[in-house]
């Protein structure tokens, strides 16, 4: 790896190795330099491409929140009703208590969900969303408490600064330095180490796309395009095809969609005359 | 170089990298300084990795996984800086009144405002009672006209936990709205002060009007001071982050405002929780026959310790003061 940079190590001290004396923003890349989308400088000023929530997916997800609230609400309001009539209705305390539990839940819900679970309520949870900071990080317990305490004008109004906002921030986040990305769960991929010379981007993606989706397509479909594949690779590209260790066309037996990826899956030899994708297709 | 080495010299290594960052999400108190430390070196070579990888090799599966495991390793290894609460101690001794006095001209403002708006719903009301009516109600104006004043008929009707409670969480959502409303270039904290103002200023005329300021005075003696200085610096501190939109100096408008934002946030808690214990205070004190003169001991010794509390900014440490003496020079 010639072409890679030797990082220099982080701080090493009493504090993290990765805190605020290497914030980007203290190094020089500038919050200036940061792009309109969801591109954030990192470290050393390497781009992150976070995936920031549009005002659909943060709508529903608050939705939903909301939806959740008005549950705590009804469960709140039936264990006062149930304790006042255990009492007869005399004592005023499970009203009290129910009316302080009220509010500390409208205040407290959505800062309490996203500081215990790292920037996720349960709204945002189902719609694969969470709150991180404007360096992709963390952000602090201090701007949880702030970006949900400036709920009460988001409310009526936060979907204006959304609107316009280039990073869909509300006042919340602005204040709190703090964005909504999508936080999807890792979807396996398949890296073809093994490509035919002659294949520039466009033809690696198709077929990776296509090897990731397969197990989910329906068999008879996944089988009849992988053999697609291999007799198109077989016109264009025998040559490849004979180095991995097919000699004719159809020699092929079973699950075409096995060859294909026993083809092209395996990471090649790098003495292999069956490489590349040269720098000059990129 | 190619995709198929590229892939080859590292899918072992992010994977690895991969497993060791979900050992530390799940359990990050096991994790030790060195370990965190190594973590944080391959995390550095991780971003050259997919640096490279999205300039040369833009939508293929490796690019994309590698995007991903760039992303949650920033959100696990990347903290904010400071992030971590002050003790209890040093938010009492240092940190609050601190923050308040950074906020001192906003709150200044505000209650300069109160204060006029106050005098303003005063002279309005005795040039044209109907103003205060509008804040008391009919039955109120008909109540003072029988020598009632409306608190009474409040805490006949109700019991005064529950009272207090709700006296409680509305004062919190008012200086909660007011506090927020400052973001708003500083219009809702003008606002809450000027309405707040306003209202004070027309039910002590419309009372007076009525010959009732007495009973008015006597319910309002314990917890009234402090109230209402809770709620103006809490509109205090909205107008604070409103105003970092547009005070000039060294530091990015976004710096400024996070920067106001923290200091407004301490502000606003100190309310919150004064507000929730003046609550109790208005519900069982105030309304009790306890002379006015107690009632008022009570309230001007409350306001007088939190201005003193808020008024006892600490002097900078010697080390900070040799600090910035090095920078000056």
């Amino acid at each position: 790896m010639t072409d890679l940079v030797e990082p220099s190590r982080p701080a090493v001290g009493n504090r993290s190795p990765l805190d605020a004396s290497q914030d980007p923003r203290a190094l020089g890349g500038a919050r200036g330099a940061t792009a309109r989308d969801g591109g954030i400088l990192g470290l050393d000023n390497v781009q992150l491409d976070l995936e920031l929530a549009g005002i659909g997916s943060r709508t529903l997800a608050i939705v939903l929140d909301y939806l959740v609230l008005m549950v705590g609400f009804a469960l709140v309001l039936s264990g006062a009703l149930a304790v006042a009539s255990i009492f007869a209705f005399e004592s005023i305390w499970p009203w009290v208590i129910g009316l302080l539990a009220i509010f500390a839940l409208q205040l407290g819900y959505f800062a309490a969900f996203e500081i215990a679970t790292q920037g996720r309520t349960p709204g945002k949870m189902a719609l694969g969303l969470r709150s991180v900071s404007d360096l992709g990080g963390r952000p602090s317990t201090s701007a949880f408490l702030v970006r949900n305490l400036l709920r009460a004008i988001d409310t009526p109004l936060g979907v204006l600064p959304i609107m316009l906002d280039g990073r869909c921030r509300r006042f919340g986040d602005m204040v709190a330095h703090t964005l909504v990305v999508h936080d999807r769960p890792e979807r396996a991929t398949v890296d073809v180490g093994r490509v035919p010379t002659a294949w520039g981007l466009r033809e690696v993606t198709v077929v990776e796309s296509f090897l990731e989706r397969a197990d989910r397509m329906e068999e008879a479909r996944a089988a009849a395009m992988a053999q697609e594949i291999l007799d198109w690779m077989w016109r264009r590209h025998p040559q490849f095809l004979a180095e991995a260790g097919l000699t004719e066309p159809g020699i092929e037996r079973g699950d075409p969609v096995l060859w294909l990826r026993a083809v092209l899956a395996t990471p090649a030899p790098s003495t292999s005359a069956g490489s590349a994708i040269s720098t000059a297709d990129v | 170089m190619d995709y198929g080495r590229f892939v080859e010299m590292h899918r072992d290594r992010h994977e690895a990298f991969a497993r060791d960052l979900e050992a530390m999400r799940e359990r990050p108190h096991t994790i030790g300084f060195a370990q965190l430390d190594d973590l944080a070196t391959r995390y550095r070579v991780l971003l050259h990795d997919y640096a490279v990888a999205r300039e040369r090799f833009a939508g293929t599966a490796a690019t994309r996984r590698l995007r991903r495991l760039t992303l949650n390793a920033t959100q696990v290894l990347q903290r904010a800086p400071a992030d971590h609460l002050p003790s209890l101690g040093s938010l009492v001794r240092v940190d609050v009144p601190r923050a308040i006095a950074a906020m001192r001209s906003s709150i200044l403002a505000i209650c300069a405002l109160f204060t006029f708006s106050a005098l303003l719903g005063y002279a309005l009301t005795v040039l044209d009672p109907a103003l205060g009516a509008t804040f008391v109600g009919p039955d109120s104006v008909e109540g003072l006209r029988r020598g009632e004043i409306w608190i009474d008929s409040v805490f006949a009707e109700l019991p005064a936990g529950l009272i207090a409670v709700m006296i409680s969480i509305n004062n919190m959502k008012v200086a909660l709205f007011a506090w927020a409303g400052g973001l708003l270039l500083g219009v809702g904290a003008l606002y809450a002060a000027l309405i707040n103002g306003v209202m004070l200023g027309a039910v002590i005329a419309l009372t007076a009007r009525f010959s009732m300021e007495a009973p008015l005075l006597d319910f309002i003696g314990a917890h009234g001071p402090l109230e209402i200085t809770l709620i103006l610096v809490a509109a205090g501190a909205g107008l604070h982050m409103g105003r970092s939109f547009f005070v000039d100096d060294e530091r990015p408008r976004s710096q400024r405002l996070a920067a106001a934002g923290r200091e407004a946030l301490l502000a606003l808690a100190v309310c919150l929780l004064g507000l929730f214990l003046l609550g109790f205070i208005e519900g069982y004190v105030s309304p009790s026959i306890a002379p006015t003169w107690s009632k008022w001991t009570v309230g001007l010794v409350l306001e007088a310790l939190f201005l003193t509390w808020v008024a006892s900014v600490p002097r900078p440490d010697r080390a900070a003061r040799t600090q910035a003496a090095g920078a000056a020079t």
